[in-house]
């Protein structure tokens, strides 16, 4: 049985990640700027679990492990965030949150 | 059969990821890109499960899935009722959309290009004696052959206990640093989002628990 | 992987499919008879002989009634959550074993019936996909468009996150007692329990954890598949009919399929982690899995029912309080008693 070759995964991880980027650069809410980030960090996780198959390192899974426990600690703090600056600002564009500019 | 299953089911499973990503950042509606978000990660664990990475690939969907995706559509919810668009959409520029797509042309030419750089693996490849974990060794040591199809399967269905084995031993400390971490992000959002210290602290802890 | 392994496993689902629907009918049936039987009346005896054929006339009760969309509900969403909810339930049923290794039809002798071969990740993927049950009832519950759905979905998405956590704990003395995570690795390994008493009499001590992990387990079956005394998306009184208050005709109906599905489901998982699955004391030819696996689950199931029929409902910061203050930190308790244990030489797993 042929397998599928290890490009294509990082070639999907790297589209991934650089949809993600997309995301961050162009949207204006700060929830979907956050799921953005998270999108690349699943890419990310996904190189890291194609590298640990095809490498033979089970290293690559324990980093992915704790990436993704990373990242939920994130999105808990992230997300009281936005809830915060919801609530007092009623606005739903980060930059509403440059007040500690002025 | 000229093309192996399994190349059917990457792209299959490849290209609706990579559909959903790109519907998650044109979509309307928060609620719908958020779904959108969510399909891609579900995608992503059956790709895990395909690069035999079981554990990984339900840890996946326990926690991106399971309960950072519903904690944002809680966000989300209680913002918009359905039916509502984003407003901040209007604001965005055909030129930034533009120049962030020609950004992230870039980027995925660099990182590809990186990949391509450091080789391509084929499976059919033994791993050298140094390449292999701790548990593998005495496995192949024992084995006339370094790993032979049948060990390798053998050691692929162990695949929870040699992540969980290495998780406390050799990297016991991130591990447990990633606890405290996780602490101080419970704490952290519960005392962000409740709205008046004295009031309604026993309802936040909800919140930062997942 | 080859064609044919495809189509088996293709075969292995629809059958699964098949007589889970078919049970599903028939404990909505089994259900009210029950609970008739506890309040001293009949019970649905009506159609068909002793009302037999009731599911049925059920079923075309609601496949004709009118569909109602409410005008303001989000459309895509309003139909994907009754799919996700009936889809997260069926896909319970993929890696629980319900045979032995004799299995009837002679290829690869595999035990569980679906796509997940039986790696060692079983039990997590149950987690996961409990989890995604979720879905259904928040995306409900936003999608009508109406505040009393709104609110009950919160409710029950809230109720089910929380006893998840418990749930999570209740199966760990399990997997440190038997030393995997494959329902069938774990069905083995209580087979061969009092077979390890004779070699090791001490191991008795297992049973104290064990039975402490389905008792916790059990409480929190019932409120993740929202059945009473947790059923407070139904709390009628205060919520309507909770997240699935906009919903009619079939729509209404894959709920409340999805609701019976998982029922059984929570009944066949119980059945496997704690009552020895498809293993049995008597052996009696290729069908004895079976037999023993359909009645251990009618066992579970009859005391879902019993429940029912016997507790009140609990008040919503009870069920948060009970949740948070009572079953998780028992579950957490004893998931260090079963440590202890096992660090002293107790269970299957090598020190």
């Amino acid at each position: 049985m042929t397998d599928v070759p290890m490009f294509y995964y990082t070639t999907l991880a790297a589209l991934l990640f650089s949809i993600g980027a997309v995301g961050v650069i162009v949207k204006r809410n700060p929830i979907l700027i956050f799921m953005s980030i998270e999108l690349m960090l699943n890419a990310v996780n996904l190189s890291f679990i194609t590298y640990s198959r095809y490498l033979h390192f089970l290293e690559g899974q324990v980093y992915a492990f704790l990436l993704i426990t990373v990242a939920a600690a994130e999105v808990a703090v992230g997300l009281a965030i936005i809830v915060a600056l919801f609530r007092s600002k009623r606005e739903v564009d980060v930059d509403a949150a440059s007040l500690m500019k002025e | 059969m000229a093309i192996s299953f399994e190349i059917v089911f990457f792209g299959v499973f490849a290209g609706i990821a990579v559909i959903l990503a790109i519907m998650m950042l044109s979509v309307k509606s928060p609620v719908h890109a958020a779904l959108c978000l969510v399909g891609v990660m579900i995608m992503l664990a059956i790709l895990y499960l395909m690069l035999h990475a079981y554990f990984l690939s339900v840890v996946q969907i326990v926690v991106y899935a399971g309960a950072v995706m519903v904690l944002f559509l809680f966000v989300i919810m209680f913002f918009y009722s359905p039916g509502a668009s984003d407003p901040s959409r209007m604001s965005v520029h055909f030129t930034h959309i533009a120049g962030a797509i020609i950004l992230a042309v870039i980027l995925l030419a660099v990182i590809t290009g990186s990949f391509l750089l450091s080789g391509n693996v084929s499976l059919t490849e033994k791993p050298s004696a140094a390449q292999m974990t701790d548990i593998e060794k005495p496995i192949a040591e024992t084995s006339e052959a370094p790993l032979t199809e049948e060990t390798s399967r053998m050691i692929e269905k162990q695949n929870p206990q040699l992540v969980g084995r290495m998780l406390f031993t050799k990297y016991l400390l991130p591990f447990e640093l990633t606890s405290l971490l996780l602490l101080a992000a419970m704490v952290g959002a519960v005392v962000l989002a409740r709205r008046s210290p004295p009031a309604e602290a026993g309802s936040a802890g909800g919140d930062g628990n997942d | 992987m080859t064609l044919m392994d495809i189509v088996w496993a293709a075969v292995r689902a629809a059958a699964v499919l098949v007589v889970t629907l078919g049970g599903m009918a028939y404990l909505t049936l089994f259900e009210r008879r029950v609970v008739g039987f506890f309040q001293r009346r009949p019970g649905p005896n009506r159609v068909g002989w002793q009302g037999l054929l009731q599911p049925i006339a059920d079923a075309v009760k609601l496949l004709f009634k009118q569909e109602i969309i409410p005008r303001n509900a989000d459309k895509f969403v309003y139909f994907l959550a009754p799919c996700i909810s009936l889809t997260a339930a069926f896909m319970l049923f993929a890696v629980i074993p319900i045979q032995s290794n004799f299995a009837i039809t002679g290829i690869d002798a595999q035990t569980s019936l679906g796509l997940i071969e039986d790696v060692n990740v079983g039990l997590i993927y149950i987690l996961a996909i409990s989890s995604l049950g979720t879905y259904g009832v928040i995306l409900a519950g936003w999608s009508g468009g109406s505040k009393y759905s709104f609110l009950g979905g919160l409710r029950s998405c809230s109720q089910m996150i929380s006893y998840e956590l418990a749930l999570g704990l209740a199966i760990i003395p399990v997997v440190l007692y038997a030393g995997t995570f494959s329902l069938n690795g774990i069905v083995i390994a209580q087979q061969g329990f009092f077979g390890s008493l004779l070699a090791k009499p001490v191991n008795l001590i297992a049973l104290i954890p064990i039975a402490i992990a389905g008792v916790t387990f059990v409480i929190s079956m019932f409120a993740e598949t929202n059945r009473n005394p947790f059923d407070l998306p139904e709390a009628e009184n205060e919520l309507v009919a909770g997240y699935h208050t906009e919903y009619s005709a079939m729509k209404f109906a894959m709920f409340f399929l999805g609701e019976y599905v998982s029922i059984i489901a929570a009944g066949a998982l119980a059945a496997t982690i704690f009552l020895g699955g498809w293993a049995g004391p008597l052996w009696f030819g290729p069908i004895s899995g079976i037999v023993w696996f359909t009645a251990k689950t009618m066992f579970f199931l009859y005391l879902f029912v019993w429940v029912r029929a016997t507790l009140p409902r609990f008040r919503y910061d009870q069920l948060m309080k009970f949740g948070w203050l009572v079953l998780l930190p028992v579950a957490l308790l004893n998931v260090i008693l079963m440590a202890t244990l096992v660090v002293f030489g107790i269970g299957l797993t090598p020190a």
